[in-house]
């Protein structure tokens, strides 16, 4: 097309430009050459006036006459008329002088129409003055003109026709190597990068075939690096490797390295041995062993250039390969020959290629030994494979990170576990106290009036012998009371015995619904005497204020014991510890409130202790932190109550104290 | 004279009175009962003038039984009344501080009540 | 003091001088007419004559061309030459041959600074035809006109 087109414009400007200017040209030259004819007879005619020498107006006027284009040749005479009125005003007068041929009308002005150019040269001498008037036709020149324009025509006709012949030259050797690049480039653009064109001719257009097939070779080669690089990315665990493998001897096949046998080979320095995998490039194993690095000079070799990032090749024969193979198989490495072979014959001849990666060595063997440049894309997927390799060490080395860390939580948690116990052994231990006294007052009442009702019986008796029968009956009713009373300390005593075994359970128990006033006021007593079971000097008042419409509610009552008894206790501890202080009229208080809320129970536990410094606050309720001593505490107890109110029943338990005031601790139970 | 039982468990009092019936039916023992240390000292003030033999608990809620031995040991010494402590905690570190506040006696529970009659009438 | 013999002196050469210029002055306004020996006829009449000049004719009778050879009309000869002959003065006799020259038929005659020129021309030229006051030359020939050698 663009060939077309120059041809087009060159044969357009052949047509009509160049003519024209010829056309042009000879006109100029047809006008000049007129000019210059008059200028000639002028001049003869002044010379002829002046000197009286008529040969050369003479001969410019024959030759002029001859000339066929000769329209008329006249002398214009110019007379000064001066104006009769004065000298000073004057008209030129124009007479035809002369003309030749005479029977020509002349225009004086001597003005050129379309057929005939007119031109003028003036002479002036003291007799006579004037101009010469030539008029030539111009016919010559239409004729000259039309000449030209057939002549420009057949040329453009040549010129087309050659033009025509240099396009389809050039179609045959450009546009159609050009139009095969780009359907090529077109379909590599859609992903087929096997497209390649011929690029025999020996100019530019073959350079750029050649260039073009190394860039789809390229491009190809960038893509197969690109699909193991995805596929590498995608692992997500040490078992995805063996996947890995196959890809890269797929890749390798698809940007036309030919091999037959192949593998890798992990180098283990500290081992001081090769993990070899062989395989045939569809995949199928041919020999997995680790090779010693003693164990054959080969291997010597591998570490080597593998330490020095080189490529080791090698060639064996069909002798040498079986000389190797059976070392592998006295060794042990490997059992089968068939296998290792993967055919029923030995290669006659292989050609071995190691090339080094981060981790070991990439093995590609054929019958023909491998170009530079095919080495080098298999350099290139090796690289990638050394990622691959990467990360499935990092995922090995995370695994154990993660075992180990699996097995330290194990152990965390059965520390936590016994932690926990020993808390509640602790507190249990705290609760013995308390308890022993608790269940020693009832039984001592239980034995005491026992003892009184033995007396009373013999009282009785003596009294029924002396029919003293008022007192009689006073003994009797005594003796009802007694047993009243027998009865409630027994019960009261096994009570707290049941409370006891309660709380020294360690399975979770079924919420059950509790009165929650009696379960604040036994727990209340039991950290009471407990307390004053440890520290002789212990004593404080204590309230329980009951909100008697307060419902049962659904609690894990041994766990919310635990959670009463270790509030009580740090109310207790808290103003036990101020009372030491000393200060003057310091009573040590300690009130338990419950109240019913809308849907929900309230319990406070006040104490006028010496609160908890508001720094402290965010703290109290972590585990393992205390204010006591050492040995005192364990400090996992509000962090236990927190969890057993908030997670075990999904209420709160929130804090409000001020330094030097007191603290009180509100817990929320929802119904 | 007036023996005056401070203990807050009040089934003291049936106790005491079956178990002495005889003897305060024969005038021999007079009981008066108080269920904490604030209650014996208002006791106290009643029978000022009198012989009182007092019986105390410890473990108290509010003022404990070594409080209550120390103030009145402080407060009231015409007559000094006689203290004696009556207690489950049979300790040692409880028996010394009883003593240093100027315990008569110290009697464990659960009572002998044999004994403690013995006691008393020794001091009356 | 001019004395009497100065006077006479210069009275005779005026004289002489005034006779002299009336005479050459008499004597020119006589021409004559020449000829080439080769086909010049040696006899014209005045009209014949007046044709040849002023290019009525022009071929002689054998056919040679007619060729005017003539003094310059601002010399003395050519300024009678064209008033005698011609009737006209010497810029109307340029203009006339002008005209003629124009019209392509007649070369112009030759005009001459000097007799001797002239006379020159006319014996190398067959044809030629010249006016001049007098002549000597025997390589040219005095042509009579109307039985005159001197018009």
């Amino acid at each position: 097309m663009t060939v077309l087109s120059v041809v087009m414009m060159f044969a357009l400007f052949i047509l009509f430009y160049f003519p024209a200017r010829q056309e042009r040209l000879l006109l100029e030259n047809y006008n000049n050459e007129i000019e210059n004819f008059a200028k000639t007879v002028a001049l003869g005619v002044k010379i002829a006036i002046t000197e009286q020498n008529f040969e050369g107006v003479e001969t410019a006027i024959d030759f002029v006459r001859e000339d066929d284009r000769l329209q008329f040749v006249s002398l214009i005479q110019s007379d000064t008329i001066w104006a009769e009125a004065n000298d000073i005003d004057y008209t030129i007068g124009k007479t035809v002088f002369k003309t030749f041929p005479d029977s020509v009308e002349v225009d004086t002005e001597g003005h050129s129409d379309d057929n005939h150019i007119v031109k003028s040269a003036a002479f002036s001498t003291p007799m006579m003055s004037g101009e010469i008037l030539l008029s030539f036709s111009t016919e010559e020149i239409v004729e000259s003109k039309r000449q030209i324009r057939m002549a420009s025509l057949s040329a453009t006709l040549v010129v087309f026709v050659i033009g025509l012949l240099i396009g389809f030259w050039l179609a045959g050797n450009i546009s159609k190597p050009v139009l095969a690049l780009r359907d090529a480039a077109h379909k590599v653009g859609e992903g087929d990068l096997t497209q390649s064109v011929s690029s025999n001719s020996k100019d530019e257009v073959g350079e750029l075939g050649l260039a073009f097939n190394k860039m789809v070779k390229d491009l190809s080669v960038k893509a197969s690096l690109e699909r193991v690089r995805s596929v590498i990315a995608g692992m997500r665990g040490k078992e995805d490797l063996p996947q890995i493998t196959p890809v890269i001897w797929q890749e390798l096949i698809s940007v036309g390295v030919p091999f037959n046998r192949c593998g890798v080979f992990i180098i283990d320095e500290k081992e001081a041995v090769i993990e070899s995998y062989l395989s045939t490039p569809d995949g199928q194993s041919l020999g997995i062993f680790n090779l010693p690095f003693g164990a054959h000079e080969i291997a010597g070799k591998l570490v080597d250039n593998w330490q020095a990032g080189k490529i080791y090749y090698e060639h064996w024969n069909k002798k040498e390969f079986l000389e190797w193979m059976h070392t592998m198989m006295d060794l042990g490495h490997i059992e089968s020959s068939r296998t290792y072979q993967g055919d029923i014959k030995p290669p006659e001849s292989l050609n071995l290629h190691f090339v080094p990666f981060d981790q070991g060595m990439l093995y590609v063997g054929n019958d023909e030994q491998l170009a530079d440049d095919e080495l080098g894309l298999v350099k290139a997927l090796a690289d990638a494979f050394a990622i691959a390799y990467a990360r499935y060490e990092d995922f090995k080395s995370l695994e154990k990170a993660k075992n180990k860390t699996e097995i330290a939580l194990e152990e965390l948690k059965s520390t936590q576990t016994q932690l926990i116990q020993s808390e509640k052994m602790a507190s249990l231990g705290e609760l013995t106290a308390g308890i022993a006294h608790e269940i020693q007052n009832p039984l001592n009442f239980v034995n005491n009036f026992a003892e009184v009702s033995v007396d009373l019986i013999e009282e009785l008796n003596e009294e029924m012998e002396n029919n003293n029968t008022e007192d009689v009956e006073a003994i009797k009713e005594d003796l009802k009371q007694n047993l009243i009373k027998i009865n409630h300390h027994g019960h009261r005593a096994s009570s707290i015995v049941k409370g006891m075994l309660e709380h020294s359970r360690t399975d979770a128990g079924a919420k059950v619904l509790t009165d929650i006033n009696a379960l604040a006021d036994e727990y209340l007593r039991l950290a009471y005497h407990g307390l004053r079971a440890k520290d002789k000097s212990f004593n404080a008042d204590f309230t329980v204020n009951t909100d008697d419409s307060l419902p049962k509610i659904n609690v894990l009552s041994q766990d919310l014991g635990r959670v009463m008894l270790n509030l009580i206790n740090n109310a207790f501890y808290a103003v036990a510890k101020r009372a030491k202080e000393g200060i003057e009229g310091y009573k040590p208080n300690v009130v338990v409130t419950t109240k019913k809320l809308d849907k929900a129970v309230e319990i406070r536990l006040k104490d006028n202790g010496g609160g908890i410094p508001e720094k402290l606050l965010e703290k109290i309720f972590q585990p393992f932190f205390t204010t006591k001593p050492t040995g005192e505490g364990t400090g996992l107890g509000l962090s236990l109550s927190y969890d057993i109110i908030t997670k075990g029943h999904g209420g709160d338990l929130k804090v409000d104290t001020e330094e030097g005031v007191g603290t009180e601790f509100i817990i929320v139970l929802p119904e | 004279m007036k023996i005056l039982v401070v203990d807050d468990e009040l089934d003291i009092q049936p106790l005491f009175q079956q178990r002495y019936r005889k003897e305060i039916r024969r005038g021999e023992m007079d009981f008066v009962f108080a269920h904490s240390g604030e209650e014996a000292i208002e006791c106290l003030e009643k029978y000022e003038h009198e012989a009182v033999i007092i019986l105390s608990d410890i473990n108290m809620p509010g003022m404990s039984g070594l409080e209550l031995l120390e103030t009145i040991k402080l407060k009231y010494h015409k007559p000094p009344p006689v203290v004696m402590m009556i207690t489950a905690y049979g300790d040692a570190d409880n028996y010394n501080k009883a003593m240093e506040l100027g315990a008569d006696d110290f009697i464990t529970k659960p009572v002998d009540f044999i004994a403690l009659k013995e006691k008393i009438i020794t001091i009356s | 003091m001019i004395s009497m013999r100065h006077k006479i002196i210069c009275f005779g050469l005026s004289l002489l001088t005034g006779v002299l210029i009336s005479s050459s002055v008499m004597a020119q306004n006589n021409l004559t007419i020449i000829g080439s020996l080769e086909s010049v006829p040696v006899e014209l009449d005045m009209s014949q004559l007046q044709a040849v000049l002023k290019g009525e004719q022009m071929r002689w009778q054998d056919g040679t061309k007619v060729k005017i050879a003539l003094m310059k009309t601002n010399t003395p000869i050519g300024t009678v030459t064209s008033e005698k002959i011609y009737d006209m003065s010497g810029n109307e006799l340029n203009k006339y041959f002008l005209a003629l020259v124009f019209q392509g038929k007649v070369k112009a005659p030759a005009f001459f600074n000097s007799e001797s020129e002239l006379e020159a021309y006319v014996s190398q030229t067959p044809g030629a035809i010249g006016v001049v006051q007098s002549t000597s030359n025997d390589q040219i020939n005095v042509v009579v006109i109307d039985g005159k050698k001197q018009i």
